[in-house]
């Protein structure tokens, strides 16, 4: 019998072995050593005597050990308890093909649970240990040498904790010089790695470099701009060409990718997303291939890896919808509940009348566009949860046959049951908790570097609670019910309305309202009185709502189709706190090209100072336009730089069918004659270089490709500019000083209608 | 997310383009009024979405009935207050 010996750290990754699995363990040194656990991923089966027999049938083509047990199970949808088989395998590997083996054979009419829940999320449901988790392991050394064995172990944390420690992690950064744009679509330049402070550019030999950085520094994380579409096939390109393998993994083996890049089609858009480079003992994260982190940094994803017990190096490459389902899915298995393989509900039949009313979303009202002075803008606070958790709104619980005198959902009429607490409302309840929570201690302390990793953690919750929603109503997603989406947004509407009766009848004028948010305003309101006012709302919907702020003022602009009508979401204003909010303005838009961009923000830095419409208008004058004339001389001398004309564009398609000469399909063809592979949903990098040439080929060039001396289109780019600078211009001010010969007063959007 | 049922204003949208002949044999000058009658029923996008009616023109009408009525009461107000501005003058003189 060996030596059993405690080890206190943190859980950082896991990975699936031969037989069990291997947990890599980091202390508070930042020393990372691999154990190993004997665990048993497992799935159901269920069905009759004889469709329990084909199943078997199956099972026993493995040579490897699996291990059957008879349990009762309660099904989802039905909550009825069924007997059924629990079959288990020391071998991950094996796990998976057998699953997969009683899927093709699924004729046999049997039925298959909790089968595709990947061995390291399950591993850490079962043992309640999680990514990041601060854990003392005891350890027995195994006699052969391999990783030691975990004999016990105890959990010293908590998913729910506010402040948790983290191990010291070193983190090396690396990327291709020139910039921040896909590498792929310029010239092959140099690797720079940043690592303790130093920063080095690999000249040759990259993978001895690399090597050898990697052993003396020993880093944790290795954060990459591009790693998983170009560094990591590229250098593995190199290492197989010299017989060797990439060497970034604590363990030395050859790597292929998990996943492979694919183009795929969201809400109305095409995206792309390359192939997954995970690695193990060491975590490989791709700035350009992670939403969360680009949304809430490395403390946000942590928070949403231990939260969903969803490995950091996956959970940093999926969608925050991912970290809610796997929330769902913790929650039902622990509530003895068979996890179903995939969606097999069908839409319940409507009548069109029924479509007709339940198919909507929020309420987007359309502002009057104008200068707006004192207005409040209130906001009910994560409004779709908050209602799926009070109301009960569930796939399970809507629409249930067994309350018959149960509430009924406003609008669609379903009634949702009053017996069963659904599974997304217990979801989803601790998690509005914490957010809460990080919310007054955001408010409530000083230390900003603490702030900061509180408001990311918020944030990432906050992603992680609206796509809860979305996933409701998503044909897809394993606990997702279109009449529980629909129940959400008919709820969302009347708290919306409810809301705006309440101010209403108190006197104030409805300006505009925006789903869950409400913009109002009554002449000679203090901050006071909004705040007293939104305490009635709060009363009144039973929902919380809070002050977002009290503007200086706000400006609504209109559509750029039609000047005369708003939208919804295109305004920008101060509040009396000094803080800019902007939405929908093209300093916002990703194609926007760079210089527009630094020119806005220093222009509405300006009017941040602006405390009412004549301030603002002397502001114009005096402050902002000596930087649009500086811009525009700048633009105009010919002094631009090709990264600052950069205009980003997803590709919509494949680069050989745009129909159109296009600039962006001159573009894309372009970097394909160049050799550069493009996928339908990946972003290129253009410049315009003369956008009303004949030949489309001379409209605009890659950015990666552009030769000195460039030549790009002044007056296009003007007009961008110009653009940009009539979103903040009011009442023609800026533009009537900036070119005082062509200005006529015909061509002035005339106000349709004063409201009053 | 596959939606069965048109958002609102595409509804407007193609109302509008159901109308596209008898704008174009409109004088330019109506041509405009029509125009922004679309406008006041796009103004409105939000309650009529809410109503929800199988028939989209009912509401198109009452939001363009509402905002010309709110025109009328705005010209009223304002010929009101010229002529209240008017006998205060007369009577001053």
């Amino acid at each position: 019998m060996s030596e059993r010996s405690p080890i206190e750290g943190w859980v950082f990754d896991v990975q699936e072995e031969a037989r069990g699995v291997g947990l890599w363990l980091v202390d508070g040194q930042g020393k990372a050593q691999k154990f190993f656990y004997p665990f048993r991923p497992y799935f159901y089966i269920a069905g009759n005597q004889s469709r329990l027999e084909a199943a078997m049938r199956v099972l026993n083509q493995w040579k490897v050990p699996i291990f059957l047990e008879r349990v009762e199970k309660r099904e989802f949808y039905s909550d009825r308890a069924i007997p059924c088989l629990k079959v288990s395998t020391d071998s991950p590997r094996a796990y998976s093909k057998i699953v997969k083996a009683l899927t093709a054979a699924r004729e046999g009419g049997f039925e298959l649970y909790t089968c595709d829940i990947p061995v390291a999320q399950l591993f850490f449901i079962e043992t309640g240990m999680f990514p990041m988790a601060r854990v003392v392991l005891e350890v027995e050394e195994a006699a052969d040498g391999s990783s030691p064995l975990i004999h016990s172990f105890s959990l010293r944390d908590s998913p729910w904790e506010l402040d948790y420690s983290l191990p010291p992690l070193v983190i090396m950064e690396i990327e291709m010089e020139g910039g921040r744009g896909n590498p792929s679509h310029r010239p092959m330049g140099k690797l720079v790695v940043k690592v303790d402070g130093e920063e080095l550019v690999i000249e040759e030999d990259p993978i001895s470099s690399l090597k050898e950085i990697l052993s003396r520094h020993a880093p944790h994380v290795i954060l990459s701009r591009w790693g998983d579409s170009y560094l990591m096939p590229n250098l593995q390109r190199l290492a197989s060409a010299s017989g060797e393998s990439l060497p970034f993994g604590r363990e030395p083996w050859g790597y292929v990718p998990r996943k492979r890049g694919r183009s795929y089609f969201t809400y109305g858009r095409i995206l792309f997303t390359a192939s997954s480079y995970i690695f193990k003992g060491r975590w490989h994260l791709d700035l350009e291939n992670s939403f969360i982190i680009k949304e809430c940094g490395l403390e946000g994803l942590i928070e949403l890896s231990r939260l969903s017990k969803i490995p950091v190096q996956r959970m940093a490459r999926t969608s925050t919808g991912t970290c809610i389902s796997a929330m769902q899915v913790e929650r039902a298995i622990k509530d003895d509940y068979l996890i179903p393989l995939k969606k097999t509900q069908v839409e319940e039949f409507k009548t069109a009348d029924e479509l007709l009313t339940t198919d909507k979303g929020g309420l987007t009202y359309k502002p009057v566009p104008g200068f707006y002075e004192e207005v409040a803008e209130i906001d009910f606070a994560s409004m779709y949860p908050t209602l799926m958790a009070k109301f009960n709104l569930s796939p399970e619980t809507v629409g249930c046959k067994c309350c018959p005198d149960a509430p009924r959902v406003p609008e669609a009429g379903f009634r949702v049951c009053t017996r069963r607490k659904g599974l997304i409302a217990k979801t989803i309840e601790p998690l509005l908790k914490k957010r809460q929570r990080y919310k007054e201690k955001i408010k409530s302390t000083q230390d900003p570097i603490v702030q900061e990793i509180y408001r990311r953690r918020q944030t990432a919750h906050k992603w992680c609670l609206v796509t809860t929603f979305g996933f409701l109503g998503y044909r897809n997603a394993r606990f997702g019910k279109i009449e529980a989406h629909e129940s959400t947004t008919a709820w969302g509407r009347e708290m919306l309305l409810r809301a705006k009766e309440i101010v209403e009848e108190r006197g104030y004028r409805f300006i505009h309202g925006l789903t869950d948010s409400l913009w109002v305003k009554k002449e000679g309101m203090k901050k006071e009185d909004y705040q007293e006012l939104t305490k009635i709302v709060e009363e009144g919907t039973g929902i919380p709502i809070s002050l977002e702020g009290f503007y200086h003022w706000i400006s609504f602009l209109p559509s750029r189709q039609d000047p005369k009508i708003g939208v919804p979401a295109r305004f920008f204003g101060v509040f009396d706190t000094g803080k800019l909010k902007v939405r929908g303005l093209m300093v916002r838009k990703r194609d926007t090209p760079p210089f527009v961009k630094k020119a806005l923000l220093e222009i509405l830095e300006i009017l941040s100072r602006a405390g009412d419409k004549r301030e603002y208008k002397v502001l114009l004058e005096e402050a902002v336009q000596p930087v649009v004339e500086t811009t525009m001389e700048k633009l105009m001398e010919g002094r631009m730089e090709p990264e600052e004309l950069s205009i980003l564009k997803r590709l919509s398609h494949d680069p050989l069918q745009y129909a159109h000469g296009t600039m962006m399909a001159a573009v894309a063809q372009e970097l394909l004659a160049r050799g550069v592979q493009l996928m339908p949903g990946e972003s290129i990098q253009m410049v315009i270089t003369d956008a009303s040439a004949k030949d489309p080929s001379s409209r605009a060039r890659a950015l990666g490709f552009l030769d000195l001396p460039h030549t790009y289109d002044r007056s296009k780019y003007r007009e961008i500019f110009m653009d940009a600078i009539r979103e903040v211009d009011l009442d023609g001010v800026l533009e009537s000083r900036l070119n005082p010969e062509d200005e006529s007063t015909e061509n002035q959007p005339q106000g349709f209608i004063t409201y009053r | 997310m596959g939606r069965t049922v048109l958002p609102f204003n595409q509804k407007i949208l193609s109302i509008e383009s159901e109308w596209n002949k008898f704008r174009r044999a409109l004088r330019k000058e109506d041509q405009e009024l029509l125009d922004d009658l679309f406008g006041f029923a796009k103004y409105h996008s939000a309650p009529s979405s809410y109503f929800s009616t199988p028939n989209p023109m009912e509401p198109v009408l009452m939001a363009m009935l509402i905002e010309i009525l709110k025109e009328v009461r705005r010209l009223k107000f304002e010929l009101r207050a010229k002529e209240e501005d008017l006998d205060v003058r007369e009577k001053s003189d």
